[in-house]
């Protein structure tokens, strides 16, 4: 029988092909990869937890549901690194589940949209309408009751700085989701107060702490945006932060922080496509090095018909 | 009733008006059969006039509808003034069938016996019984082990949601879960599950398998290559819905005569009192010595030609030119009647019951009294017949020798004749025995009394005719022998040969005797001669006998199935009658244990027997045949093949593929079968991937959702998953095509992946489910990283989530495809990006909860650099496997795709071949040197190289004693539990 070993010319296209695609892959995801990591390293980002810290007492959710005593509390922030604005301001809950199958559906579209709709309330329940005359509430559903509370007012070396809290929800949202001829009625009245109350002067679409909350997070741990800085802050300046630390997230053990941070073409600071691709990248170069040296070992020759079983001597059978 | 009008109801005729009484009917549509029948009047009937018809009175006596187009007995009795009150019979001779046509007729009269479903058309037309292809079965399993995965989910992830919603959600103020719920709130949590998880079997898969499966059967409709262009008869699929079956045939049934055979039948030798004729020149008709001695008159030859000419149902027709022409029932008397004629022994005119013959320019009249039909029990006919210059009365009889010759007067020596049919039969030609005797006049009449009470009697009819027959069918003179030719069909010894290769085996069933069918079986290849082949005879009259020999039979091949000789048995009618009433068991492990079997003199109950023994060791079977006897086997079988031949459309209306010649089955076989079974287990399996894919995401979720059920996806991207995202790219599979249909021909070898179900079993299913896991995982984690904190946004999260099983989706589909028509791409990438103009759209509406999140997602990088992250790890693995096994593990499938690439299409075949051929070549040689290089040991390594190698087990069965220890993978296909 005629053996072919090796082969010749086209046969080693296929061979080639593979071994240039994980190549190229390579090539091609370890400088995104790096570059996305370069991107990520290069913002800025303080993550500052609070929520230990700033209640003293033993009974935390005694402490924070009670209305009464004062909740303001005092951070410190040293900047490590020069920080070029605008800075984005974001809270952090963890071990929130805003996208708990009985909450992110707990909200009525129409209801934020139009006027006449102050009544369609389907889908709120628990909190459709208010505990004493059953009337409406606008905006209705256990999201809008939750609404995050803790407030922060910063102030760098010092020296107060605004907070810019205009445009922080999405346009889209302010334009086609929230009415700006609905306003807020009957919200945060009945006995147990959820979250934040809202001013009923203003209307929906311009209520854009309630817009951005909700924009329901995906996961557990999500951050959602508190304003902005617009100023630069240099390296080593101070931030001191006056924190209303308002909101309960004692009672079902979530953690709650405070994130400044600058952001890049990729996003905020986040090594995890970065890391990912160098990797990928990495592998695949090493595969197709694999691939290289495991044909120059054993090469086999493509489409060769004596590899057919059938077409095969078979020494093992005894003649 | 005018010529052309079709018939709607089964009439008894009363009054015709055409040549002599009698109309003559077309009944292709009813039966297929092109030529004319004669339906005459009732003699009771017969010379009534015309005004007479509307006041006769009478009774019709008939029996319950049934659906045999063969026969209709009734008796009819007039009432005066029409003659006396004589019962007199009905037969399917004074029948129209509904929906036949008249021809050569001016007009018929008739009374409606049957209408509606009642007439013979209506009660057969019958529902078919559904048949179930192996791989719909597989699915079905599939489909059920996914429904119990999917109750499992259901079932634990309902109670771990109840678990952490007491122990967890309850202390999420945001949620405010009421303390005091009813008991039955704890179903609402695994009624979610339930929800989100009933996607998980594909309900699409039974839209898109029906789809595709239609369009199998369009490929066979269409197929140029199929097209008879001889009788101009496209191949059919009549079903729809077997078309994958096909692909996994293991034993083809075979009828012989009209299905290997053409069906055209040519008189060719004949041994008249002892003298051979036609031996010299193979063709009797040109034979000088015969043209002499009918120029002499031989007396003998005189008889003969007569019985060839009269004894028979043959009507001739006087063609405008002058010409005769014979319209037959059988291509027996066709061919006998031709030759005869050639032989200037001419049938003029058969004019009702009177016959005309012209013999060198010299009339003679025949009365024909009485006809003894044919049927397949008695295997002979004749015909009484009054010489009308003469006046004596003769009986003409022909027939099979082993009905024949027992007929001889005693005293006459019919060893030449016996001698005669055995030499015939080896040539492998069709043998009659013609014989003559005369009839006393007062045993004529005696006789046709009581053949008319038989007639006439709606009891048993045809088993007391046959009766009444035997007691006139004795004494005969035996006066010769004839021999006809049936010619095998073109192509069939190597469509058989290439069938065979693929490992399928072939049992032909029929009805003809042992040595006809043995020497049709060497023509055509299907058994090889000494030394290469080996035949086993079983036979025997008696129940010991045929125990005996099966037991001698079972045992040689048990001893020698391990050598390289091509073993086959041969088993008559009656010895088979005796096996498959006591001797079952021993039979099916012969039948496991031989590839080849030749079963002759079979009745069609027995070949639907056989087939139906087949299906019982869980083999696919596959029957194919021409003629009305092949009905039942045909529909008995997996798959029954109609040819549509001479003997009428019967097989083909009960078949489930009609095609015009033999030699197509292997390309319906090889090329539609084997595609539409990889075709149907890509699909198949795909639609399982992408579903689970979907649900595995949807679970994961639920791990960071609180277990609460919470769909991750909107129910629009939901609904649009399966009906627009994922459905349309997959569909495309009907045009793909693993190696190219000369490939599959010149390697048949390749159909055994589909016999043994290679491309759709648990273990490939446990491949995809773990790919669906897979890609769910890799989808899932990448999202929620690099969609986390500040991104974390819901719908655009699931929109990246739903993106990256879209793309993966795309490159899955590339990757499994083998080949790639513009459509195929089309389809893959113009889907992806009709994915994002439907999804723009969607965005692009302001009340749809997806408002603008297209378009926000578009504009970041961020969104591109996951997507390419998640094909990249997603496909990387898959890709890396596929080469690796292509590349070092390969399947044959992969070494001919590889050989028809990396050649291109212009070498391919050329050098393939050559290489193939050359290594037959060498094995030729090693096998003439080293006998034990069988050719079955090809299949070895094939079935070991993968667990999935069979599907059976390989349970001890009683013959494993006497095989060595090698043979078990020498014959795997042939070792299966029974």
């Amino acid at each position: 029988m005629q053996t072919h070993r090796g082969g010749s010319g086209t046969e080693h296209i296929a061979h080639a092909l593979v071994i240039g695609a994980f190549s190229l892959i390579g090539v091609i995801f370890v400088p995104i990869g790096l570059a996305s990591l370069a991107a990520s390293q290069n913002t800025v980002e303080l993550i500052d937890r609070y929520d230990a810290e700033c209640v003293s007492a033993n009974d935390k959710v005694g402490f924070i549901q009670d209305t009464k005593t004062d909740k303001a509390c005092t951070r410190k922030i040293t900047v490590p690194k020069p920080m070029k604005g605008p800075i984005h301001i974001y809270y952090q809950l963890e071990n929130f589940y805003q996208n708990h199958r009985r909450y992110v559906k707990s909200r009525n579209d129409k209801q934020l949209l139009y006027k006449d709709a102050a009544s369609t309330i389907t889908n709120c329940e628990p909190e459709a309408t208010s505990e004493d005359g059953g009337a409406p509430i606008v905006p209705c559903g256990l999201i809008a009751w939750s609404l995050f509370n803790d407030t922060y007012s910063f102030s760098l070396n010092k020296k107060a700085v605004e907070v810019n809290k205009k445009n922080i929800a999405w346009d889209s949202d302010k334009n086609k989701k929230f009415g700006s001829d609905v306003f807020p009625s009957n919200f945060q009245k009945g006995g147990l107060i959820g979250g934040a109350k809202l001013n009923e002067k203003i209307p929906l679409s311009e209520q854009e702490d309630l817009i951005v909350w909700m924009r329901t997070a995906a996961l557990p741990t999500f951050r959602k945006l508190y304003g902005r800085i617009e100023s630069d802050i240099m390296a080593s300046d101070e931030i001191t932060v006056v924190i209303q630390n308002n909101y309960n997230t004692y009672s079902f053990g979530g953690t709650k922080a405070l994130v400044l941070s600058t952001t890049s073409w990729i996003g905020g600071r986040n090594n995890f496509i970065g890391v990912a691709y160098v990797a990928i990248g990495g592998i695949c170069l090493f595969l197709a090095m694999g691939f290289v040296i495991l044909y120059v070992i054993k090469p086999r020759a493509l489409g060769d018909p004596n590899y057919l079983s059938w077409n095969k001597e078979n020494p093992d059978h005894p003649n | 009733m005018q010529e052309i009008v079709s018939t709607f109801a089964e009439m008894k005729l009363f009054h015709v008006k055409s040549l002599g009484s009698r109309a003559v009917p077309k009944t292709a549509a009813l039966d297929g059969e092109i030529d004319l029948k004669t339906r005459a009047s009732p003699p009771p009937c017969v010379g009534l006039e015309f005004e007479q018809l509307h006041k006769i009175k009478g009774v019709i006596e008939c029996p319950i509808p049934d659906k045999d187009i063969r026969r209709f007995d009734a008796n009819i009795r007039l009432f005066p003034p029409f003659i006396d009150n004589d019962i007199c019979p009905l037969t399917i001779n004074n029948t129209l069938l509904q929906s036949c046509y008249l021809r050569n007729t001016e007009w018929a009269c008739g009374v409606a016996v049957y209408t509606g479903n009642e007439t013979k058309l209506g009660m057969s037309r019958g529902v078919p019984e559904p048949k179930l292809t192996a791989m719909d079965a597989m699915i079905d399993k599939l489909t059920g082990a996914i429904f119990l995965f999917q109750l499992t989910v259901v079932v634990v992830l309902g109670a771990a949601g109840n678990v952490w919603k007491d122990m967890e959600a309850r202390k999420q103020w945001y949620v405010k879960y009421d303390d005091n719920e009813p008991w039955y709130q704890i179903l609402v949590i695994p009624l979610r599950f339930e929800l989100l998880c009933s996607i998980m079997i594909p309900i699409s898969i039974k839209v898109s398998l029906d789809f595709v499966k239609s369009l199998y059967a369009k490929f066979i409709d269409w197929d140029e290559d199929m097209y008879d262009l001889e009788n101009d008869i496209p191949a059919h699929a009549a079903n729809t819905a077997i078309s994958e079956d096909l692909g996994q045939v293991e034993y083809i049934l075979t009828d012989k005569t009209g299905t290997l055979t053409e069906n055209k039948m040519i008189f060719r030798r004949c041994c008249i009192g002892g003298t051979f004729y036609g031996n010299e020149s193979g063709d009797a008709l040109r034979d000088v010595e015969l043209l002499n001695a009918v120029a002499n008159n031989s007396p003998h030859v005189i008889k003969f030609l007569k019985v060839m000419t009269l004894c028979n149902t043959v009507i001739p027709i006087k063609s405008p030119s002058g010409s005769i022409l014979y319209k037959a029932q059988s291509q027996d008397e066709d061919a006998l009647v031709n030759a005869a004629a050639n032989l200037h022994m001419v049938l003029v005119s058969k004019n009702g019951n009177n016959a005309e013959i012209h013999f060198n320019w010299r009339v003679m009249q025949y009365e024909i009294l009485d006809i003894l039909e044919f049927t397949s029990d008695r295997k002979r006919m004749s015909v009484v017949v009054l010489d009308c210059q003469s006046g004596k009365i003769f009986l003409l009889s022909k027939g099979a020798d082993e009905a024949m010759l027992p007929c001889a007067y005693s005293g006459q020596k019919t060893k030449t004749f016996v001698d005669a049919v055995d030499k015939y039969a080896q040539l492998g030609l069709r043998t009659l025995c013609l014989g003559w005797r005369e009839l006393e006049p007062e045993e004529y009449t005696k006789w046709s009394q009581s053949f008319k009470e038989a007639n006439s009697s709606l009891n048993d009819r045809e088993w007391r005719v046959a009766e009444v027959c035997q007691k006139l069918e004795h004494s005969l003179e035996i006066l010769g022998a004839s021999a006809i030719e049936d010619r095998l069909q073109d192509g069939v010894p190597e469509t058989i040969e290439i069938l065979r290769q693929s490992g399928i085996n072939f049992w032909m069933l029929t009805g003809d005797k042992q040595s006809t069918a043995i020497q049709i079986a060497l023509l055509c290849n299907l058994i090889s001669s000494e030394p290469k082949g080996q035949l086993l005879h079983i036979n025997g009259k008696t129940q010991d006998e045929v125990a005996r020999s099966l037991e001698r039979v079972l045992l040689t091949m048990r001893i020698t199935s391990s050598e390289p000789k091509e073993l086959a048995f041969v088993v008559d009618g009656w010895a088979l009658e005796i096996i498959l009433s006591h001797y079952t068991e021993a039979f099916t492990e012969l039948s496991v244990l031989s590839k080849t079997a030749l079963c002759c003199r079979v009745t069609p109950s027995q070949k639907a027997q056989l087939v139906k023994l087949l299906k019982s060791c869980d083999y696919r079977t596959l029957a194919i045949g021409d003629g009305g006897n092949d009905v039942r086997m045909i529909q008995q079988a997996d798959i029954g093949v109609g040819i549509s031949g001479r003997e009428g459309l019967q097989a083909a209306r009960a078949a489930d593929y009609s095609i015009g010649k033999f030699r197509f089955l292997k390309r319906l076989i090889l090329v539609h079968g084997r595609y539409s079974y990889n075709r149907t287990a890509f699909l198949s399996q795909y639609s399982f991937y992408k579903s689970l894919l979907i649900c595995f995401i949807q679970i994961l979720f639920s791990f960071l959702s609180g277990i609460a059920g919470t769909s991750l996806f909107n129910s629009v991207s939901l609904m649009a998953y399966n009906v627009f995202y994922t459905s349309i790219p997959v569909l495309t599979t009907v045009l793909d095509k693993d190696l190219s249909e000369k490939t599959v021909m010149q390697n048949p070898e390749i159909l055994l992946y589909c016999q043994a179900g290679r491309l759709l079993n648990p273990s490939t299913f446990a491949g995809w489910f773990g790919r669906s896991l897979y890609h769910a995982i890799v989808i899932f984690l990448i999202t929620i990283h690099a969609y986390a904190n500040e991104k974390s946004e819901m719908e655009e999260l699931s929109m990246v989530a739903l993106s990256g099983s879209i793309w993966l989706q795309a490159f899955v589909v590339t990757l499994e495809m083998n080949s790639f028509t513009f459509l195929q791409l089309l389809a893959i990438w113009g889907n992806l990006i009709a994915f994002y103009v439907l999804n723009f759209f969607i965005s692009s509406i302001p009340t749809s909860g997806m408002y603008t999140i297209m378009f926000r997602l578009c504009r970041q990088p961020s969104y591109w650099i996951t997507l390419v992250l998640i094909s990249g790890v997603g496909m990387g693995p898959v890709l890396a496997l596929k080469y690796f096994r292509y590349t070092y593990r390969p399947s044959a499938i992969n070494i001919l795709q590889k050989a028809e690439r990396s050649r291109g299409p212009m070498y391919t075949l050329v050098n393939l071949e050559s290489q193939l051929r050359s290594d037959k070549d060498n094995m030729m040689v090693a096998g003439s040197t080293a006998p034990a290089k069988n050719k079955s040991s090809v299949y070895e390594p094939l079935l070991s190289d993968s667990p999935m190698a069979s599907r059976r087990s390989l349970g001890p069965s009683s013959f494993d004693v006497f095989q060595p220890a090698h043979s078990r993978t020498s014959h795997p296909r042939n070792i299966k539990a029974n």
